[in-house]
Formats: structure tokens, sequence, C-alpha cells
């Protein structure tokens, strides 16, 4: 009966460190996350990128920084993950890309993140939202981009954010559209 | 010198030369093998092995020289040194496309790489496409770092599968700036 009661006892507990396991890597429930799904939007022949930084590898990139930078190490220090997906844009896929920028854009509102950078021209289409939770801090941000150099960038940084520093990711990993945050949470309009 | 000296001297430059070798370049671990195997499955029959060998610290030293004297005018040679300097150990396997009349591998396939290794303790952080060129990096994880940094890429006829072990986080610096923000930002 003892061993019974043990090795049921175990099963739960191998159980339980798998789940435990499972959620280290299922950003779903963070307010600040957001799934753009896959490279599908990516030209046949263009080059494509994408780069997740997950929680552990941000500590370690956090830690190699602090000795050259105290404020960027603890900035990244506290982000829980940066996903950048990067394409080249071309007549193929232009469409393609300007309808996933505004299908993010409905969802995002839908999911009242707030836009806090709008810029929409001829050549340019950026835009830059914030999710800020009850206590009101912000725990999510996200960029969706098309620019002149017909690269389009979708980011997602999900963690502790301050937007008076976050842009200095931007050296960092050398984000795209970053600097173009100047700490504001109003709409700006560009054109 | 006697000619027992001589002989004796020989001979021990002779085991030094191949002790220098055997911790220079050498064959693969078990461990490499099997996630060469892993990787292979994947792309089923479509790739040949070619070539596969191990490079420990003393070949590294040595190529690390020939990079500093072959780029001796850039500023990064010194940087790309200091690397390889951290690193233990490479080990490398070289494919071969079978058909060469045959596409290239598509995105979906380093999904399928992902979703194959993650079992391992492998985690991708970065991706990559650009012209002919198919790659994916990843981590292995050990307790609270990584010990391991994978890549696979797929460039013209060749699959080139390359692990290398040591302190890591210089790699991994270099490899966030350079590769993948080198196609983000279209540079």
């Amino acid at each position: 009966m003892k061993l019974r009661i043990l090795a049921i006892l175990a099963i739960f507990t191998f159980a339980a460190m798998i789940n435990i396991n499972a959620q280290q890597n299922d950003y779903s429930n963070e307010p600040g996350y957001v799934n753009f799904g896959n490279l599908d939007l990516a030209d046949e022949n263009g080059s494509v990128a994408e780069v997740i930084l997950e929680a552990k590898l941000l500590r370690m990139v956090s830690k190699m920084a602090k000795g050259e930078d105290e404020e960027l190490a603890n900035l990244i220090a506290g982000l829980k993950l940066i996903v950048v997906n990067s394409f080249e844009v071309s007549a193929n896929n232009k469409d393609k890309v300007v309808d996933r920028i505004n299908s993010i854009d409905k969802d995002l509102n839908k999911k009242s993140w707030d836009r806090i950078v709008r810029i929409k021209g001829k050549e340019e289409n950026v835009n830059i939202y914030i999710k800020t939770t009850p206590e009101e801090t912000i725990a999510g941000l996200v960029v969706a981009a098309m620019d002149e150099n017909d690269q389009a960038t979708f980011v997602n940084i999900v963690g502790d954010i301050d937007l008076e520093t976050i842009g200095r990711l931007s050296d960092k990993f050398d984000i795209p559209n970053l600097e173009k945050i100047n700490g504001g949470k109003n709409d700006k309009d560009e054109d | 010198m006697t000619k027992m000296k001589i002989k004796r001297i020989s001979l021990l430059l002779l085991i030094s030369t191949v002790g220098l070798f055997q911790t220079g370049c050498f064959g693969v671990t078990s461990h490499f093998k099997s996630i060469r195997e892993s990787v292979a499955q994947r792309v089923d029959k479509d790739y040949v092995k070619r070539f596969e060998f191990g490079i420990g610290r003393s070949m590294m030293s040595v190529a690390g020289l020939f990079i500093r004297v072959a780029e001796k005018n850039n500023d990064e040679s010194e940087n790309v040194d200091d690397l390889f300097a951290q690193i233990d150990l490479i080990e490398f396997s070289i494919f071969e496309k079978r058909d060469h009349s045959r596409n290239s591998p598509e995105v979906k396939v380093l999904d399928d790489l992902i979703y194959k290794l993650e079992n391992n303790h492998y985690e991708y952080f970065v991706k990559f496409k650009d012209g002919n060129e198919l790659g994916i990096v990843f981590l292995r994880e050990s307790k609270d770092s990584y010990d391991r940094l994978l890549l696979v890429t797929f460039a013209d006829e060749n699959m080139v599968i390359a692990e290398m072990r040591g302190n890591l986080e210089g790699m991994i610096d270099w490899a966030l700036k350079k590769r993948t923000m080198e196609v983000a930002s279209n540079n």
C-alpha cells in the first residue's frame, strides 16, 4: 500500500515538473504577448529573419551587458521575451504585408492595446503599441512596420518595459523603429 | 649526438605531432552524432554526408592566428579571434545534396527541426533565410545557462551542421548582432 502511494506521488511530481517546464516557454498568458504566426508573409526569394530571445537568454545577455552599460543591463533583465520577425518586401508580398499590419492593428485595438506611434506615408507604415496593466505598468510592446527600404518588421517585447529607455534596445539588437518611441503615450500621426 | 638519441628525439617528435593533431582535429563525439542523425533524418534521403570532424582548442588557436594574419587590417579580426579563444570544441558535419536539380529546403524544414530538437533541450533563437541560404541557431539548456550552440545551414548544394561548446556568451552576442540583424536591417 505504502509503495503504491509513493509511486502515485512520484508520478504526480513528475507530471508537475513537466507542466512547469511547459509553462516556462508558454507566453500566451502574458498580457504583453502577441503571436504573429509563422514567416509566411515572406517572398520566396527574399531574405527573412526571426529572432526569439526568451527570459533565460535575456538574463545571459543582461549579464554580458552589465560590464559595459548597467542601465541597459537592467533594462534587459526586466524583459521576458523579445521576438523580431523581419523580411524583405517585394511587389509579390507587399499587399499581404499591408493586410497583416492592418489586421494586427484591428486585433490589438480589440485587446485594448494603446497605439502610441503611427506613421503612414507612401513608403513607410509604422505602428507601435503598448499594453498597460491595471497597475499602470507597461507589460508589452509591439512594432508593426514597413519601411522605405522595403523591409517589414514585426517586434513583440514582453516584460517590464520603460518607454524612456526601451529605445536603447534598438542599438543593442539593431531592432528598427524603436527609436521612434519618444516616451509619450499620445498617438502621433505623421504624414 | 648519438644515433640512439636522434632516434629517441625523432620518436618524441612524431608522438608529439600525432598528439597535437589528436587534440587539434579529430572525429566527432557520440552526442554530436546523435544530433546529426536527428537533423539528417528530417531531410531524409536528400543529402549525403561528405565530411565530419571536430576541432579542439589547439587547432582553434591556430585558426584564430590565421584569421588575425589574414584580416590584419580588419578591426573585427581580433574580436573573432577572441570569440574562438573561448570555444573548447567545434564539431562539423558537411552534407551534399544528392540530386542537384532538386530545390533547396524551405523554411518549414526549420520548424520541423525545432520540433525534433526541443526534446533534447535545444531552443532556437535565430532563424534566417537570405537568398539561397537557410539557417537556424539553437542553444542547448544546461541548468541556469547554455552549454552548446548548434547551427544548421542550407546553402546551395550543401547542408552544414556545426556545434560548439565552451564559453558561448561572446558567440551569442556576435550572432545576435551580426547575422540576423544584418538581414533584418537589410545591410
